[in-house]
């Protein structure tokens, strides 16, 4: 029975966030976004955030909690999804490719779960975030016993990020179990699910399926399912952000405003680097809309969903850091400063050497350098494919930027953080430019191209590269 | 058939295959996995050092200042305050620094390693993986731990 609550508990409560959270997407979407990928992202996202405030204004932490906030999110997202129309699905036969593509995305999914659930934290850093979770369980508060012992962490350690990731792996202990993993299931499946979700409408289903698994099995990425890390949920929900800023350019719907400050909320509460990568996007996204909406002024009733998207990140980041300097009396982090910094050069050689390594992330970085020069070539392309193409750019560069600002005497100095941290942002990257290179002229000419391959005809009838 | 020659060709790209092989190695001995406690994979990750948090963890009270190792030559795990603190909260960790600093505090015990024994006695240092009681209360809890 102990075992039943123990896995089962948490199963059902991140089932249930889900359920609420594509309810929630659905609506903003304006009944687009009912799958269960981009679901769990924004049921994931609110329900750590409304745990986080009401932990913070003194609701202490411990399974009640958990339960509440996860029966508010999934009865009150089920609630506002429910009268939502959905879009008419076409049913289609799938062909033996189609077939052989989600048995291989099944036997991944599977390799992911067990990936997940295999080990206990064995990771040195997760010893950290996790190690959180069990205190906070422990002092039923964010302010733990651990920030004023007489020997308090530093501004360098792990204990000063924002703390929505430790509240997640508090779910389990909380149901009395032992795996915090449990969590990392749903975003190892949830983020290459969202990843079908936003490109099924655009490409053919084989297409989609092919794009998903490359994505999904990004080798760092697939890896850090089992190392109980805060880069893969950090990165599930920049992409979230992306899709949902893709959608507002796209269909002018101020919905997914909305949708994309909660996964804005999401990631800044997960990692403080967040707050670069979510300025890249709306630099991105400026970029975009002042090329392709030159003398549009911007609807009157989007400005406030649009301002609340761009402060999101201060219900939880700004937050945090005000609470860390009040109540903690912990710096916040700390690790830019005037002194002798890493400066550009060894970040650039990182950059030029790390995303093409195999082993790192394999192909999805040589594809999408393949699929930028189609850009300037064939310029008449969707602004989705246009806003990830660029947000992949300015993504990048922000984070060479910020690396390149760090003391030299941050943890270990280049030596140590290049091929570890630096390496491990780039995770940020990996969707935006899978995303762009999949809707790229490049991603087209090969779908269409491979259309025939595949499936043994000359080439894609018009029709199936929209709804094939 | 080229979908099915793309995927098997895909695994033998040498950093696909070692992290696939990972997970799969890890699927085909999931069953024994499974029938193994946690406790043994646990000693089957970290060996002797998590030996000693569970040991440590089973002869302190958990209001204890506990000393650990801030010496280089000791594996990294066991000088990290936040990796000990994950078997061994809500018992207060410190390193011989904070001692210095405030010289009012006083440890109850001291987590030895073969090169941190933190000033002691010979008649009481042991350069090996132990515990030892130094506050007063600490000795007479350690009185039960042969009991």
């Amino acid at each position: 029975m102990s075992a039943l609550v123990e896995w089962g508990g948490p199963i059902l409560l991140w089932f249930a966030v889900a359920a609420g959270g594509r309810g929630f997407a659905a609506r903003l979407c304006g009944g687009a976004g009912r799958g269960w990928g981009l679901g769990f992202l924004t049921g994931f996202s609110l329900f750590l955030t409304l745990v986080y405030v009401s932990a913070l204004v003194g609701v202490p932490i411990g399974l009640l909690l958990f339960l509440a906030v996860a029966v508010v999110t999934a009865a009150s997202g089920i609630l506002v999804g429910r009268s939502v129309p959905s879009p008419p699905v076409v049913r289609e036969t799938w062909t033996p490719a189609e077939w052989v593509l989600s048995i291989a995305l099944g036997a991944a999914a599977i390799l992911a779960i067990v990936k997940a659930l295999f080990f206990p934290v064995v990771a040195m850093d997760a010893h950290s975030y996790v190690g959180r979770a069990l205190a906070m369980l422990h002092d039923q508060r964010l302010d733990i016993q651990l920030y004023h012992w007489p020997q308090p962490p530093s501004s360098e350690s792990n204990m000063s990020y924002p703390p929505l990731m430790s509240l997640a792996f508090a779910v389990t202990p909380a149901f009395g179990g032992w795996q915090p993993k449990i969590v990392n299931v749903f975003l190892a499946l949830a983020w290459p699910l969202a990843v079908y979700e936003t490109l099924r409408p655009c490409i053919p289903r084989y297409a989609a399926l092919v794009w998903t698994l490359i994505l999904g099995l990004t080798p760092e990425v697939f890896a850090h399912i089992s190392f109980d890390l805060i880069n893969l949920p950090a990165m599930a929900l920049a992409m979230g952000e992306a899709i949902a800023l893709a959608g507002y350019l796209e269909s002018g719907d101020r919905g997914r405003l909305v949708l994309a400050g909660i996964f804005a909320a999401g990631m800044c509460g997960i990692r403080s680097d967040g707050a670069v990568i979510h300025g890249a996007l709306w630099i991105a996204v400026a970029m975009v809309a002042a090329g392709a909406f030159r003398g549009r002024r911007l609807p009157r009733a989007h400005v406030l969903p649009l301002v609340a998207a761009v402060l999101a990140p201060a219900i939880t980041l700004g937050s945090w850091i005000l609470y860390c300097r009040t109540a903690l009396g912990l710096a916040p982090p700390g690790l830019l400063n005037s002194g002798t910094t890493f400066g550009i050069g060894p970040v650039l050689r990182a950059f030029a050497y790390i995303p093409f390594r195999l082993d790192a992330f394999g192909i999805t970085f040589y594809l999408f350098a393949l699929a930028v020069p189609w850009f300037g070539v064939q310029r008449r392309r969707g602004i989705a494919a246009r806003f990830y193409l660029v947000s992949t750019v300015f993504t990048a560069a922000a984070i060479v930027l910020l690396f390149s600002r760090i003391d030299r005497a941050f943890g270990g100095g280049p030596g140590e953080i290049l091929p570890t941290s630096f390496k491990r942002s780039l995770f940020y990257l990996v969707p935006l430019s899978g995303l762009a290179t999949a809707l790229s002229p490049w991603g087209s000419a090969l779908v269409h191209r491979g259309y025939g391959w595949v499936h043994r005809r000359q080439r894609l009838r018009p029709a199936q590269t929209t709804d094939g | 058939m080229l979908t099915a020659a793309a995927i098997a060709s895909f695994t033998l790209i040498p950093g696909y295959h070692a992290r696939l092989g990972t997970a799969w190695n890890q699927t085909r001995v999931a069953p024994a996995r499974l029938g193994i406690p946690l406790d043994a994979v646990r000693m089957s990750q970290f060996g002797q050092k998590y030996w000693l948090m569970k040991q440590v963890k089973a002869k302190t009270f958990e209001d204890a200042i506990i000393v650990v190792t801030d010496d280089p030559a000791d594996p990294p795990e066991l000088r990290s305050i936040l990796w000990c603190a994950y078997y061994l909260y809500p018992r207060v960790l410190v390193q011989e620094s904070a001692l210095r600093a405030d010289p009012e505090l006083e440890a109850d015990f001291v987590i030895t390693t073969p090169h941190f024994v933190m000033g002691l006695p010979d008649s009481v240092a042991k350069p090996k993986l132990g515990l030892v009681p130094l506050s007063d209360r600490a000795r007479e809890y350690a009185t039960r731990w042969t009991q």
